[in-house]
């Protein structure tokens, strides 16, 4: 019996490796709603995804890349460039429809493009990731301090109402947050993430193994820059505005979901899903500092321990789950 | 004809020949065994005509027109698929991923045709399904699996590419003997269908049932191509060694103290299985045996780096019971690695700093006068002909062999009791090596008690008293005196 039970969480975990973090999350959303009732309400939960669903797809897109045992520094900076470039684009244009779709395929450009930049520095010239990433996150930042110096460019205002408007009763964000997810359950039924994450788990074996490691990397770098651009236009959608320094602070907290959510920065195990669950905890634990009535000054300090126990728990789950 | 031909390939690493000017041909339908002790050249052999490495000079043919292989997929393309030692598979993926991993059946341009695979991967997991074992199943992980298991994850890869030339570098070493036959039998079968096989095993009576010709390497060269009806046990064996066998032995003045230094009793770790041994005061014993017998990881658990499962170590009559690498330093042990990087050197650090951290540990030492210590580094250096130009040079500025001689200063200016050197003379030239085996030599007339593990054969039977030979964890024969030879290693060694 103790057996089975055994081989059910197993297998539970190893199809669903985000497990451990949907636990912490479900603990957090009930401990929320303990301290603040309203919080569990739908309004509330929808607000909770419309202000954290740009971390959530720069975690997805930080994913993409430490699947193959990379890590990319520079999302903050694409995240700034892409935000500053088509609030620019969209200023001197006038706010069209034409225009707001040409800027967000501009967005998409300069994201895939600053992936193929960082694709080239790692898996071809064979850099450092982490150190390499830091050097063009800061090229990246200082092209969008040259195209906007001052924050506060007002987005043109079709973007931004279209983003807060509600189509049949249902927020825009839900409809953006399920097409994401839809295209996440095909990428992760794909060839390619499956070649990725065997490339993460060694490559000297996946050389061996016939695989085509460097291109392999640097598609992954190029799907994580898609995906740093998508979530640059929830940012502006967002803010409404255009900031140059807006990716700053967002990129440590993409790599600090993907861990929560159940990756390895080892490579070759990591759940797009789980990153996603992973800023929401992140986002629940700075919410739940704040109804428990925690004094400011003592905020950061509790959220930093909030956020390590989180790991540690998620740790302790999967121990118990393989032992 | 021959369907492969290699043809005057030389590779070099460094200053090591890896292999010299070796030509080799594989006709149709046929099982082509290589075989050659260690560092031989037999993998490298097979990792130039998969591609993995690439070979400094010479040509590859297939079916007599000239191939230039520059990667594993060229290979792949070409028709020819590996098995790799040290294994190609991901460790997160599942089984049936793994088997298919760089050719996975797809639907609509991009999306994993699962019933597919599932399909195409049951007809290979079929083959293997009575001898796996009950917890081998298409979709576990790999990272779940035992070493057999994995080996056989690794085979079905090979099978499922289904190319006309396979290469299998000792793709039996960790499987039983049903997995064994299941294996020999698919081979069997390959060779009728007209697949030719290269095939590495280090066990005689596997090489003798399914082989058709055997290539024997030695010292990166290849001595003889022969049909496997034409040659016995006794002749691979003395051209695998090459020159004639002699009993060597370094004169040493034995000292008479009868006391037991260190004594194992059947101890069981990681690797290896109930192990007893006793060495004496002043006694250099030898652990032999092929690569990765369990030696090493012997040492290792002595020591107290990897855990021991059980059994008893005993120093002289104290029991050790948790042990730990501090704990063993304080009982006087040492342990001295060959894998420099990753067990010896503190890089980017001075000699002097290599050189005391034991000391100062042994010491309990917080503050020390550095013009105090320092001659006693410089002696110890120079007992050992260190070739250093200052003691605040950085250590990996030195040649290999200097490291090593800084590593093995480091545990011998405090007088060690015991010395357990892990194939302490690895990828050191012979001058260095020489020195090396003079001092420990010396070390042994005062009555240190040394286990010595060599990769290299020749340096355990000239300076070991006795020798363990190491056979899959377990100790398979003790040679002493006489038969203290490399014939009875190898014999032994490659017996099971």
């Amino acid at each position: 019996m103790h057996k089975n039970n055994k081989n059910i969480s197993l297998q539970l975990i190893r199809n669903f490796p985000f497990i451990p973090s949907l636990i912490i999350l479900i603990v957090l959303i009930l401990l929320n709603g303990f301290y603040e009732p309203n919080s569990i309400s739908i309004g509330s939960l929808v607000g909770l995804i419309s202000t954290y669903l740009a971390l959530m797809l720069l975690a997805v897109a930080q994913t993409y890349v430490v699947m193959s045992a990379d890590i990319d520094l520079s999302v903050g900076g694409v995240i700034s460039l892409v935000n500053v470039s088509i609030v620019a684009f969209m200023d001197h244009f006038g706010g069209g429809v034409y225009v707001v779709l040409l800027s967000l395929l501009l967005g998409i450009i300069i994201g895939i493009l600053c992936g193929l930049i960082n694709g080239f520095v790692v898996a071809i010239l064979r850099l450092q990731a982490i150190v390499a990433t830091f050097a063009t996150s800061i090229f990246f930042m200082g092209l969008a301090l040259y195209i906007m110096p001052v924050a506060g460019t007002p987005a043109s205002d079709l973007f931004w109402l279209t983003y807060f408007e509600n189509y049949f009763g249902i927020p825009f964000v839900i409809y953006a947050l399920s097409f994401i997810i839809l295209l996440i359950f095909f990428l992760n039924k794909s060839r390619f993430v499956k070649t990725l994450l065997a490339v993460g788990d060694g490559y000297l074996s996946a050389f061996q193994g016939g695989l085509d490691v460097t291109k392999t990397r640097v598609k992954g770098f190029l799907l994580c820059g898609f995906f740093s651009a998508v979530s640059a236009f929830c940012l502006t959608g967002e803010t409404a505005s255009g900031d140059p320094l807006v990716g700053t602070k967002m990129t440590l907290l993409s790599v600090a979901a993907v861990v929560l959510g159940g990756g390895a920065l080892s490579g070759g195990s990591a759940s797009v899903i789980g990153s996603m669950i992973g800023v929401l905890i992140i986002g629940l634990i700075n919410s739940l500092v704040f109804f428990i009535g925690t004094p400011s000054e003592w905020q950061n300090l509790i959220q930093g321990l909030s956020i390590l126990i989180a790991l540690m728990i998620g740790i302790y789950i999967n121990i118990k789950a393989q032992a | 004809m021959s369907l492969l031909e290699v043809k005057n390939i030389s590779k070099k690493y460094g200053a090591t020949i890896a292999l010299n000017n070796c030509n080799i041909s594989i006709n149709e339908s046929e099982i082509h065994v290589l075989i050659g002790s260690n560092g031989s050249g037999k993998s490298t052999l097979c990792k130039i005509i998969s591609g993995s490495v690439q070979a400094d000079e010479g040509e590859i043919f297939i079916k007599n027109k000239k191939k230039i292989i520059k990667n594993p997929i060229d290979s792949k393309n070409l028709g020819i698929s590996t098995f790799y030692q040290e294994l190609s598979i991901a460790n997160h993926a599942s089984v049936e991923d793994n088997v298919f991993m760089s050719n996975l059946p797809s639907k609509y341009f991009f999306l994993i045709d699962r019933k597919k695979l599932r399909n195409s991967a049951l007809k290979f997991y079929n083959l293997f399904k009575n001898v796996a074992g009950e917890d081998f199943s298409l979709s576990t992980p790999v990272i779940q699996l035992r070493e057999d298991q994995r080996q056989i994850v690794e085979i079905m890869k090979v099978l499922a590419s289904n190319t006309k030339i396979m290469i299998f570098d000792e793709p039996t070493s960790a499987l039983d003997k049903s997995q064994v036959e299941c294996f020999f039998k698919i081979l069997k079968n390959l060779k009728k269908q007209g697949h030719s096989i290269i095939f590495i095993s280090h066990r005689m009576n596997e090489i003798f049932e399914v082989g058709d010709k055997i290539t024997i390497l030695r010292d990166a060269e290849v001595i003889s191509t022969n049909k496997l009806s034409d040659v016995d046990q006794d002749t691979i064996i003395k051209r695998m060694i090459g020159e004639k066998n002699l009993i060597l032995n370094l004169k040493r003045k034995s000292n008479q103290i009868k006391t037991p230094a260190l004594t194992i009793r059947n101890l069981c770790g990681k690797n290896f299985d109930n192990i007893s041994l006793e060495i004496l005061k002043g006694e250099i014993i030898g652990i032999g045996g092929l690569h990765g017998q369990g030696q090493s990881s012997l040492l290792r658990s002595i020591f107290g780096i990897l855990p021991k499962k059980s059994g008893n170590i005993f120093i002289e009559n104290k029991i050790l019971n948790k042990t730990s690498p501090r704990k063993s330093i304080n009982y006087g042990l040492s342990y001295i690695s060959g894998d420099r990087k990753r067990d010896g050197i503190f890089p980017g650090r001075s000699i002097f700093e290599n050189i005391f951290p034991i000391h100062f540990y042994k010491n309990k030492k917080i503050f020390t006068n550095r013009n105090g210590i320092q001659p006693l580094a410089n002696n110890t250096l120079d007992l050992l002909k260190t070739v250093y130009s200052s003691i605040n040079q950085e250590i990996t500025n030195l040649s290999g062999g200097n490291q090593q001689k800084i590593i093995i200063a480091r545990w011998l200016i405090n007088s060690p009791l015991i010395l357990l050197l892990d194939d302490p003379a690895k990828g050191i030239d012979l001058s260095a090596k020489a020195d090396l085996y003079s001092l420990i030599n010396q070390l042994a007339e005062k009555g240190v008690s040394i286990i010595l593990y060599s990769s290299d054969d020749e340096e355990l039977l000239t300076y070991s008293d006795r020798i363990f030979v190491f056979n899959n964890g377990k100790i398979t024969k003790l040679l002493e005196g006489s038969e203290k030879n490399k014939y009875n290693l190898y014999e032994a060694s490659y017996d099971n």
